[in-house]
């Protein structure tokens, strides 16, 4: 759905785009992680046609959005980091502006209105002032406008900011109907779990740079294999057992475990050999009630990925 | 008929909008003061011819507010249309449903312009005391509202420039202001002081001004074609022939009361107000334009 090639944006001597290659499927659930500055937003107006990159180019369904802008606007739903909405109009009547500069026909044009208030959970809304929704109910308004052309793609800058946890639940619920609705969604955030939870795949941006783009089950596996190992016997072994089991370890992984509980190691290493090391504990004996690899959560992920970046660059 | 959706939503809000009913009853209630106090000396009196005078006055003070309220009003009007669009952080919005620079500014200028016409038409039962006591026609009242409708016009597409070009709504109304004064005082001044003013001739104006007479309105100054105000007098001078003296000693247009009398003025108002008009949609243009690159080159700059 969306190709990126060599995209690279430039304000003055900054580099907002360093020249980035992105990929991104039909149908996918894509977050767009990064710290401020990174360049999201700056990718997201590219492919929103709301700006030019420096050079590169961008296909959105194949359509280039250097080229040939009105037609990928056809094609994408934008929703900006704010609201955007007027005072003195109704919630239809803000879509019903829209529409109406989008071009769709007037008979169309409310039973798409009504559509997508049900769908955004406004329909008791629609006769209500804009200026006075709440800052949950603005968004979803908004995000209405974005869906009014039956967009392919949906392009959300940081959905989310700013709204409590019902609001944004009830967002992210929206979403999962929006992606069970076939639409490719790139959503931008920095609350990282709730894109976790959201999300199928995701894309790290830096500095410009793309220092991650994959499913986020490929991401999370990656990290996984980097956590710690948590060990536990049931009930407190002797200090044979206890000698026996360190003994263990320290032969096969050459580390020497940290004894967090009387009855529980912590391990670091990767997971190359925990199926071996589990096999030689269970061979010497030791009543093992407990052999897992922490759960990492895609923030954590987020910045082991900057993390090792930085280091790389170094 | 489609409307302009911007057209149609901008007249919505505003109509809504708690200050336009202060406005429109503000717009009035000024007139109507200078109305009663121009027209106290009729009522309870009757008609009659030598009264006639103090009605004409009554009735060119009345235009003369209406102006001023225009020029004041329009730019604060426009100004805000395409400068509100940014601060409201809208514009974006609006850009990528695909409308288009063009109707965007079409679909905001009109909505602007009906407002200012209704305001006027509200005026229309006021302007129109004056043929109670003569002097002047309804047709020469409807003269006046059309020629006040086109003036308006004037104003806002000027306002709708500075709009295009500044992104705060305060600079961009301060910028029409002073382009609008800019326009008046500047067209007067070079009329009226410039040293090749008296040198200017349009001959086309000639057959316009008095069939017969060629020489007619030889002396009149180019630059005095752009002032609206200047338009408008003349409008008034050929309706009401009250205002002849002021037209030959303060703008050099001796020849024209000389060869046709006050009846020449009305043809020259008319090629003014074809002039403002021509100049209206110029600017209009010009707004597109600027929008257009700045879409664009921003989208390169920014």
């Amino acid at each position: 759905m969306i190709e990126c090639n060599k995209l690279t944006r430039r304000y003055g001597r900054m580099l907002a785009l360093d020249g980035i290659d992105l990929h991104i499927g039909a149908g996918e659930l894509h977050a767009f992680v990064g710290p401020n500055g990174a360049g999201k937003t700056t990718a997201m107006r590219i492919l929103a046609t709301l700006m030019r990159p420096t050079s590169g180019d961008a296909l959105v369904d194949g359509v280039s959005v250097v080229q040939n802008p009105q037609r990928a606007r056809q094609l994408v739903g934008y929703m900006p980091d704010f609201f955007g909405v007027y005072d003195n109009l109704k919630a239809w009547e803000y879509l019903d502006l829209y529409a109406g500069c989008m071009g769709i026909g007037a008979k169309d044009r409310r039973r798409r209105i009504d559509g997508l208030l049900g769908l955004t959970a406004l329909t008791d809304k629609r006769e209500a002032y804009v200026d006075g929704l709440s800052r949950g109910m603005k968004q979803r308004l908004c995000l209405a406008r974005a869906l009014l052309h039956d967009p392919k793609l949906l392009i959300l800058d940081e959905p989310a900011s700013g709204m409590d946890p019902r609001a944004r639940a009830q967002m992210q619920e929206i979403l999962s109907e929006i992606g069970s609705m076939g639409k490719t969604v790139l959503i931008s955030s920095h609350i990282l779990p709730e894109l976790a939870t959201l999300c199928t795949h995701a894309t790290i941006l830096d500095h410009g740079s793309v220092r991650f783009s994959g499913s986020v089950s490929e991401l999370e596996a990656r990290m996984n294999m980097r956590e710690a190992l948590t060990l536990r016997l049931a009930g407190e072994p002797d200090e044979d057992m206890a000698g026996r089991v360190e003994a263990c370890v320290q032969e096969l992984l050459g580390i020497t475990p940290e004894r967090t509980q009387p009855d529980t190691w912590r391990i670091p290493g990767e997971a190359q050999k925990d199926a071996q090391l589990l096999a030689a504990l269970v061979a010497l004996g030791a009543p093992v009630c407990d052999f897992h690899r922490e759960h990492a959560t895609l923030e954590r992920v987020f910045m082991e990925v900057m993390r090792d970046e930085a280091q790389s660059d170094l | 008929m489609k409307l302009n959706p911007i057209f149609e939503s901008s007249a919505r809000r505003r109509m809504r909008m708690g200050k336009t009913p202060v406005i429109l009853t503000a717009y009035l209630a000024a007139m109507l003061v200078f109305a009663v106090c121009e027209l106290s000396a009729f009522f309870g009196q009757g008609v009659g011819v030598a009264k006639m005078r103090t009605g004409i006055e009554g009735y060119i003070w009345m235009t003369a507010i209406q102006f001023f309220l225009i020029i004041l009003v329009a730019p604060a009007l426009s100004a805000g249309s395409i400068a509100g669009e940014r601060e409201r952080q809208t514009f974006d919005l609006l850009l990528v449903t695909g409308v288009g620079t063009r109707r965007m500014v079409l679909g905001k200028l009109t909505e602007n312009l009906a407002f200012l016409v209704l305001m006027i038409l509200c005026s229309a039962p006021v302007m129109s005391l004056v043929l109670v006591t003569g002097g002047v026609s309804a047709a020469d009242v409807l003269a006046t509202l059309l020629y006040l409708a086109v003036i308006a016009l004037a104003a806002l597409s000027v306002g709708m420039v500075m709009s295009a070009i500044f992104r705060r709504t305060l600079v961009a109304v301060i910028a029409s202001y002073l382009a609008i004064f800019a326009i008046g005082a500047g067209t007067w001044a070079l009329a009226k002081h410039g040293p090749i003013a008296a040198a200017y001739t349009y001959d086309g104006l000639n057959h316009l001004a008095s069939a017969g007479t060629p020489a007619a309105i030889r002396s009149l100054p180019v630059t005095i074609l752009l002032n609206p105000a200047v338009g408008l007098v003349m409008l008034l001078a050929g309706q009401t022939g009250i205002l002849h003296r002021t037209m030959q000693t303060t703008m050099r247009l001796y020849d024209i009361y000389t060869v046709s009398g006050y009846a020449g003025f009305t043809p020259v108002a008319w090629v003014i107000l074809g002039a403002m008009l021509a100049a209206a949609l110029l600017m209009t243009a010009l707004a597109c334009l600027i929008l257009h690159l700045q879409t664009g080159a921003a989208s390169r700059r920014r």
